[in-house]
């Protein structure tokens, strides 16, 4: 303050930069600004950063700076240390959130390892490697994740809970279960293919992949063309199947969710039912590298707190109007 | 959530303080008024919950909860109907349960929270709004009631008899298959509903007490500090802060009540109740 004293009041360029970052307008706009921008990034991917943008970041490093200009003139001096420290606590946690952006991404793993995350950029994702190889078997509320290269483990295996989304350290990374997911293509289609012969009920039941072909008896095949999880986005699981015996062939359609359709009239003299289609399921994991980010917020928790705590006055008003 | 669910109801509090500060004589009621907010928010949300599933028809709409598995996925049994002159038909029924009455109480709930902002607004018959808040309590119980009521897991093949059972039998079923393990059903607005509870509570508190609180405690602060315990409680719930739009959006409040509490005195009222009202929306966002 002293220093400050003896440099006089700013002039020029430098009294309207003050003025600005003293001004309540200002900082009431930098906290709309902030607020909207918090929302407008709200249902970002998981492990992307909801509002890494250039004006989020530019607010971020104005707020402390405005919180420091108003401490700086208060005359008493426990108000001014408390907004000293608040505008230091706000600043850790800017600079906490900024150095956390560039660490962040997403990984969707399957039954088979994976090698690359994808982490976010202003570009879309980029695809960044892991390093190692990583795993994930889950069983329902828990999932079991470890990372390995060749036969070496380099982290894990670390068990993760898939409903709190609470985080787990791996090797370098830190991670947790944002969700579990679907594919959109079905690998595989169970079908049951009835008898032709007058017995009810007789059937016998295939699990086929796309292109693939099986023996009904001796002179009939059957062959999966292609599989739908949702056929014209209506009928649901759907699977094109051909059937030739002796010199016919007969191609169609058969649906799991509109069995009524599949009623023919063709010549084939097996009846094919589709029970269901398998697709693969992902888990999609947060991830992002295990820096000192959270000792910086839980230091920048620890001013900011500390700043309230001194501020102006005490915590019960005494002076009723 | 629940203690985002508090530090909503408190932004709200804290919103009613700056809207209140250009009009000092409303000031007595004004906290009153905001804590009536919360339960016409929920009454709205549940009410809307129930008209977006509807799926039209003559019934009226109703609160349909769903089952789901211990990993969070639906519950669904196919079931095989073979109606006397037609070939079989199947399909796949979800599991759920209707909360009757839930839309019912809701709407008395909404009636009576915006007879009491109302009564509130205008400042005066203050053993009105009380009669009208332990009124609106009551609903608040009843419809808590009514979620709680109902199956709350279930499993095996009796329990999908009985669900079954529910269904017109004008044609005859013929299989049905049984999902593994148990399933429990979701109790949608129940936390909402015990929080709305709360308000009326406080609010009816708030009412008796001989002064009025906002010009006793410096809720700003209070919002401010509630924020820091809900980030920590955050942290150590996740074991880190990975800055998901929960952890983004609770530091951004926390940036924004914190400075509002400390420059409220100074600062324009209107854009600080606007910066509270976006703060306040982020927590509905996430």
């Amino acid at each position: 303050m002293s220093i400050l004293s003896k440099m006089g009041p700013p002039t020029g360029i430098w009294a309207a930069a003050w003025s600005i970052l003293r001004s309540p307008t200002a900082l009431a706009g930098v906290l709309v600004v902030l607020g909207m921008m918090t929302v407008v990034g709200a249902d970002s991917d998981p492990g992307q950063h909801p509002a890494a943008g250039v004006i989020y970041r530019l607010m971020w490093i104005l707020l402390p700076l405005m919180g420091l200009a108003r401490a700086i003139e208060e005359r008493r001096g426990r108000s001014k240390w408390a907004g000293i420290i608040l505008a230091l606590g706000l600043a850790v946690l800017g600079i906490a959130s900024w150095q956390v952006s560039q660490t962040t991404g997403w990984v969707n793993v399957g039954q088979s390892p994976v090698e690359t995350y994808e982490r976010a950029s202003v570009n879309g994702p980029v695809s960044v490697h892991l390093g190692a190889q990583l795993k994930a078997v889950s069983d329902g509320a828990f999932a079991t994740v470890s990372l390995a290269m060749r036969d070496q483990t380099l982290g894990g295996p670390v068990t993760l809970s898939t409903g709190t989304q609470a985080e787990g350290k791996l090797g370098r990374f830190r991670l947790y279960v944002s969700h579990e997911t679907t594919g959109k293509r079905a690998e595989q289609a169970a079908l049951r293919v009835h008898q032709p012969s007058g017995e009810h009920g007789a059937h016998r039941d295939f699990v086929l992949k796309p292109g693939a072909t099986i023996a009904l008896d001796k002179e009939t095949t059957l062959r999966l063309l292609q599989v739908r999880a949702d056929f014209l986005s209506t009928l649901g699981a759907a699977a094109e199947v051909q059937v030739s015996w002796a010199d016919k062939v007969e191609t169609f359609w058969v649906y799991a969710d509109a069995p009524d359709m599949d009623e023919r009239l063709g010549q084939a003299p097996w009846r094919i039912q589709l029970l269901a289609l398998e697709t693969p399921r992902f888990m999609v994991l947060g991830l992002r590298l295990a820096t000192v980010v959270d000792y910086a917020v839980w230091t920048g928790l620890a001013l900011v707190l500390l700043g309230l705590l001194l501020g102006v006055g005490p915590l019960r008003k005494t002076n009723v109007t | 959530m629940i203690e985002l669910s508090l530090f909503g109801v408190l932004c709200l509090l804290f919103l009613g303080r700056l809207l209140s500060l250009d009009r000092p004589a409303a000031l007595d009621g004004s906290w009153q008024m905001t804590l009536h907010i919360f339960p016409l928010l929920m009454s709205i949300g549940l009410v809307w919950s129930a008209y977006a599933s509807h799926a039209g028809g003559i019934e009226p709409p109703t609160l349909v909860t769903q089952a789901v598995d211990a990993t969070g996925q639906p519950v669904a049994t196919t079931v095989v109907l073979e109606p006397d002159d037609e070939r079989r038909i199947i399909r796949r029924i979800p599991l759920e349960a209707e909360k009757n009455g839930a839309v019912e109480l809701a709407l008395l709930v909404l009636l009576l929270s915006g007879l009491a902002l109302l009564i509130g607004h205008y400042g005066r018959g203050r053993q009105y709004s009380a009669w009208c808040t332990t009124a609106n309590l009551v609903a608040c119980l009843s419809l808590l009631a009514c979620l709680l009521q109902g199956p709350s897991s279930g499993a095996g093949e009796a329990a999908i008899r009985t669900f079954l059972a529910t269904f017109p039998t004008d044609t005859t079923l013929t299989s049905f298959t049984v999902p593994d393990g148990t399933w429990r059903f979701e109790r949608p607005f129940v936390v909402p509903t015990i929080l709305a509870c709360v308000a009326c509570v406080l609010s009816l508190t708030f009412s008796r007490m001989p002064q009025a609180l906002s010009q006793t405690v410096p809720l700003e602060r209070v919002a401010a500090l509630v924020c820091v315990a809900a980030v920590i409680m955050q942290g150590i719930g996740t074991h880190g802060f990975p800055f998901r739009p929960l952890e983004v959006t609770l530091m951004t409040s926390l940036g924004v009540l914190a400075s509002i509490s400390v420059y409220a005195e100074t600062m324009p009222t209107r854009l600080l109740g606007f910066g509270a009202v976006v703060a306040s929306l982020s927590f509905v966002v996430s």
